[in-house]
């Protein structure tokens, strides 16, 4: 089966698709029979306090945590092979915990099943997986569920058939607590193919006890396989017979020998290989080395893992962010030093480099780097001091071993060990030009846990990394970090809440999050590694993610594009899909993974009249030149040679910036407004508040000239004013239509009414105001009234008198007015009679389009006048001087 | 009606303003019908004609509108037209020169006419005669303890008869207070005691001015006890 020719199925429904484009300008030294399988790949040690958040499953995570690392051998798998855990232990001393990580932006499910040495399979249950979800599963569960009592086997992991790239990536973590202290050991879910070889191999590092070794066949036929330890310059050999699907379990360094050179070299460390007879990968093997402190006499265990030598893509071997000193270690333990076992597979002498890179985490900036050579005989395993590489707490070392044999030939594994518990650490190993450009971890901070993503640019020049945190329901933070060449760099999570820091679009995590998924790709392979370490400071668990994927850019996302002024510039961001794609980048498609930031884009502009735009990345700079409409579009694309564009239309608004005058009366006519500003083009339309109409017209780019009639039924106040060129209308600016808007009271006076004794009259005097506060063109104006009044409670009821249009009452010269309020007589009965006034708006009677600009209400009665709750008598409750009345 | 006399029907313009001035001059015929006017001299206290004069009307019935006002000419004359049929005070003022309003009863003796219009007699002549002529109050209310100038009100009463009295809230510059007769002034203001004290007011806050003088009166006044 050719993997590129496999059905690709739609993934996401978006307006645009990638397209795959051959070659590009960029360097690339990813070969394309490079392997992109799933590996995941952890360290851990003691206890790691699993949030319920991760914990789909109802199996509880086990006492314990994930540890020391186990490279299952990568291969190119095809879409519907299953995985394997070669080896589950549940012996009474030693149990398992099987943790798989959905890592796609899908919903799926995984089945499991296991099998015993004799290859008999019993299916198991299935288990759902929300995207970028975990779940766990106790072994010991497992198979009690299944009704099986089985020490040693091993388990298999079928994934929804709804995928189409292995999405599910896993680890099974092996507890050892048989001395009374607990070790744990890692084992990463394996994914033979046919493209794999006949062979695995793997380095042990030196031990006092025995190592163990399982190897499982996926073969529906017998293999004779057969497994070589060297270790002291003594070579054994075991040949070993696996049933079908079944499984074998041996201490290959064990001789039946029990000479002194043999025992002498029990504590050296080991080259091991397993090659077999059957058909191309059809093996995987996982192993155990066992170790006893010295001083404590604690046991402990450690894992081997088994990497198909055809898989390596070069002769570098690259351990990012090394645990060493007090750097990148478990909280509140000791310090650590570190040893480096190397194995040798070839024939021939290999000259080995160790190169040490150095960074200072406060600034970044690389304090040193050093090498280590050394020449490695054939067919020979090593151990080697390397020291405390980080002798400043704030340092972090990464180390690339390369040699100068032919690739799979070097086998490495970085050891750092205390004098207390926990003991050791064993770091990944990671081939320099692996296929896998990303990574998918979970990230907790809960029990004050630290997450720290731990992230190394093992090339040459500087590189992009795209960053993606994302809280479910809440927010998905998204940054590009440029990492120098050689540079390590940490990125806590805890820090990126606490000092509140803002991702490229200003986002920030919020602080009540405390558990999520955390993404991360480089633009193609070979370009930097990451992995994601969970510390408690309470318990000193230690957890390290490194699962890895092969992130394609797949499809891009609409610009959300919004209007602009001319001469302003607006930041765009370009968002990509991600999708998982084991096959290297050939087919530019995949599961979808999650949403991010491209690192690399080309930014166009249909129309550079309208807009221009500049960007070499996720962030691009529009400009708006003139009013109008322009597509940008970011032609966004990968170091694998894919591409997809994010498109969207960006509108560049006419701005003005004046108007004047700044107010047109009501009622005026052929008044001229100019309207400055730029961007309005020849023929731009212009729209006034209601009631204000346009006569004539001209326009250049940058002024409108105007001449307007202001009708009476215009709107007193407050309008917009804005021009619309090529269909985009510009910013509002305000033009007042001014007019009555409000009254003071100039005089306020009550006493009796004339040829009265008892019944008083109040009289008022007001000036109007215009809204904008000045009296103009209020004088010798026609007012009236629109009064309601209530039931008239006195005898004779009279009907009140007040001012109509009709009757031409007008104002004084300088825009004032008399109010008179009174019953007139003292013919009335019963004594405090009088009628209510529910209102009495003043008006400007303005040709049949009455404007209020003041409202009164209250009460006239014989003894007593209400005007907006100024009552009199007594004489001192009447309105001040100024006091504002309101329409 | 003259302006039918220079309607010119075979000039659509002219058409256009003889309808015009037809419906004018047919709304003032309806109007003439409905409404009448008062017209008159105001003369001063030595019966000489008072130019620029403000004289209005007032209704003596529920009111509830403005007032409106018409000056008199170099002459003393006046006019008001279109008026309603009914029965009207008609006053007048100049209080630049001294003569208040008469519509306030504190400053009129009732010597003030009153006309009917009705469409048998729908324009009648008055005579308003203004005077003698104020003296004027000019006061200042100030906070007692801290000397702040206060925005009082007024209340002012003539000491002969009680039942002619005036209260201010608002006012600007010196008032009218008639002359040669005694005033009553009493001060108040929110949350301040009124000004004189009960007990006070048969030795203070009366006042007595002469025609044309200014009388200055600083009064100040205390907090009320809460």
């Amino acid at each position: 089966m050719h993997i590129s020719e496999a059905p690709s199925a739609p993934i996401r429904i978006t307006a645009l698709v990638s397209r795959y484009i051959p070659t590009r300008t960029h360097s690339t030294r990813f070969r394309r029979r490079a392997v992109g399988a799933i590996i995941c790949t952890s360290i851990a040690t003691t206890l790691f306090p699993v949030p319920s958040v991760y914990s789909q499953s109802s199996t509880p995570y086990p006492p314990g945590g994930y540890r020391i690392p186990v490279h299952s051998r990568t291969s190119l798998p095809m879409p519907s092979t299953p995985s394997i855990f070669p080896l589950f232990i549940e012996d009474g001393a030693i149990s398992s915990t099987v943790t798989l990580i959905n890592s796609s932006g899908l919903s799926t499910y995984a089945s499991l099943s296991v099998r015993n040495a004799a290859g008999q399979t019993w299916d198991s249950r299935r288990y759902p997986l929300a995207p970028h979800a975990t779940v766990q599963i106790a072994v010991a569960d497992l198979l009690r569920e299944m009704g099986l009592n089985l020490q040693y086997g091993s388990i298999v992991v079928s994934q929804s058939s709804g995928l189409h790239r292995p999405s599910i990536v896993g680890q099974l973590t092996l507890a050892d607590r048989a001395s009374g202290f607990s070790s744990y050991a890692e084992e990463e879910m394996a994914m033979p193919g046919i493209l794999d070889s006949q062979s695995l191999r793997s380095v042990a590092e030196a031990a006092d006890r025995s190592l163990q070794l399982a190897v499982s066949s996926m073969s529906a036929q017998v293999q004779h396989v057969n497994i070589r330890c060297t270790r002291g310059g003594v070579t054994l050999n075991r040949q070993e017979t696996i049933p079908p699907e079944g499984q074998v379990i041996v201490q290959p360094c064990d001789s039946p020998d029990t000479s002194a050179t043999a025992a002498a070299s029990a504590t050296a460390p080991a080259a091991l290989s397993v090659t077999t007879d059957g058909p191309n990968g059809q093996l995987a093997a996982y192993g155990i080395t066992r170790h006893t402190n010295a001083s404590t006499g604690n046991e402990f265990i450690g894992a081997l893992q088994f990497i198909d030598p055809h898989s390596f893509n070069s002769s570098s071997l690259v351990f990012s962010g090394v645990s060493s000193g007090t750097s990148l270690t478990p909280l509140n333990a000791g310090e650590y030093r570190s040893e480096i076992a190397l194995a040798n597979f070839a024939k021939s002498a290999a000259h080995i480099a160790i190169s040490v890179y150095r960074t200072s985490a406060a600034d970044g900036n690389q304090v040193a780097s050093n090498t280590i050579n050394t020449l490695l005989p054939p067919l020979s395993a090593v151990q080697l001091p390397l020291g405390n590489l980080a002798p400043q707490p704030d340092q972090i070392s990464s180390v690339i071993v390369t040699s100068d044999i032919p690739p799979g030939n070097v086998f490495a594994k970085i050891i750092s060990t205390a004098d207390t518990a926990p003991y050791q650490l064993e770091q990944l190993v990671k081939d320099s030009l692996d296929g896998r450009n990303g990574g998918s971890h979970p990230w907790t901070l809960a029990d004050d846990s630290s997450s720290d993503l731990i992230l190394f640019n093992e090339s040459d020049s500087a590189q992009p990394f795209n960053i993606a945190i994302e809280v479910p329901g809440m927010v998905e933070w998204e940054k590009t970090l440029t990492i120098l060449s050689h540079e390590s760099r940490t990125l806590s999570i805890g820090d990126l809440i606490a000092q509140k820091v803002a991702d490229d679009r200003g986002r920030v995590i919020p602080a009540s999050a405390k558990a999520g998924t955390l993404l991360w790709h480089t633009a193609g392979p070979g370009e930097g590694l990451g992995r994601l370490l969970i510390r408690s400071p309470n318990d000193l668990s230690f957890h390290s993610f490194s699962c890895g994927q092969t992130y394609v850019i797949c499809n891009g996302e609409p610009l959300d594009l919004g209007t602009i002024t001319v001469g302003q510039q607006e930041t765009a961001f370009a968002t990509a899909d991600y999708c998982i794609d084991y096959t290297g980048g050939l087919q530019c498609t995949g599961d979808y993974g999650y949403s991010g930031l491209p690192q690399y884009a080309d930014w166009l502009t249909s129309d550079s009249n309208v807009a221009t735009v500049s960007g070499s990345g996720a962030q691009g700079t529009i400009y708006g030149i003139s009013g109008g409409i322009a597509t940008i579009d970011a032609s966004m694309y990968d170091l694998f040679g894919c591409v997809a564009d994010a498109t969207g239309d960006v509108g560049v608004a006419p701005q003005i910036t004046g108007i004047s005058p700044s107010s047109v009366y009501i009622g005026s006519n052929n008044v001229q407004i100019t309207i400055s500003g730029n961007g309005f083009g020849t023929a731009p339309s212009v729209s006034l508040p209601s009631g204000v109409t346009i006569a004539s017209q001209s326009a250049t780019d940058s002024q409108i000239t105007l001449t307007v009639n202001t009708s009476y039924s215009a709107t007193i106040g407050n309008g917009d004013v804005s021009v619309t060129a090529s269909g985009v209308a510009s910013n509002a600016e305000t033009l007042l239509v001014d007019g009555p808007g409000y009254m003071t009271v100039n005089l306020d006076t009550y006493g009796p009414c004339p040829g009265c004794s008892t019944t008083i009259e109040r009289r008022v005097s007001y000036q109007i105001y215009n809204v904008s506060g000045t009296t103009t063109n209020l004088g010798n104006q026609v007012i009236s009234e629109n009064v309601s009044v209530g039931t008239n409670s006195c005898t004779p009821a009279g009907t009140p008198f007040f001012n109509t249009c009709a009757e031409g009452r007008t104002t004084s010269a300088s825009g004032t007015f008399t109010d008179v309020w009174s019953l007139q007589s003292d013919s009335l009965s019963p004594s405090g009679c009088g009628v209510p006034i529910n209102y009495d708006h003043w008006q400007m009677c303005f040709n049949g389009n009455p404007k209020t600009f003041g409202t009164l209400s209250g009460y006239v009665h014989t003894n007593s006048i209400n005007i907006n709750g100024y009552v009199v008598p007594p004489y001192s409750n009447g309105m001040s001087a100024g006091t504002r009345i309101n329409p | 009606m003259t302006t039918r006399f220079f309607c010119q029907p075979l000039l659509i313009i002219g058409v256009c303003f003889c309808l015009s001035s037809g419906m004018q001059a047919q709304m003032s015929r309806t109007k003439a019908a409905r409404e009448g006017a008062v017209k008159g001299r105001v003369v001063d206290e030595n019966h000489a004609p008072v130019a620029k004069a403000e004289v209005y009307l007032q209704d003596q019935r529920l009111t509830i509108k403005s007032i409106r006002f018409v000056e008199t000419n170099a002459a003393g004359y006046f006019r008001i037209d279109h008026v309603a049929w009914g029965m009207y005070w008609v006053f007048g003022r100049k209080e630049d020169a001294g003569y208040p309003d008469q519509g306030f009863a504190f400053y009129n003796d009732s010597r003030s006419p009153k006309v009917t219009l009705s469409p048998s007699s729908p324009v009648k002549t008055v005579v308003i005669r203004f005077g003698p002529r104020c003296g004027k109050l000019a006061i200042t209310i100030t906070d007692a303890i801290s000397g702040k100038a206060i925005q009082g009100a007024l209340m002012l009463r003539r000491a002969n008869d009680p039942r002619k009295y005036l209260g201010i809230t608002a006012w600007s510059g010196p008032i009218l207070v008639p002359s040669n007769t005694d005033i009553e002034v009493e001060v108040g203001a929110k949350g301040y005691d009124s000004w004189p004290p009960k007990t006070a007011r048969a030795t203070e806050g009366t006042i007595r001015v002469k025609p044309g003088e200014v009388y200055s009166l600083a009064v100040r006044i205390k907090r009320s006890n809460p």
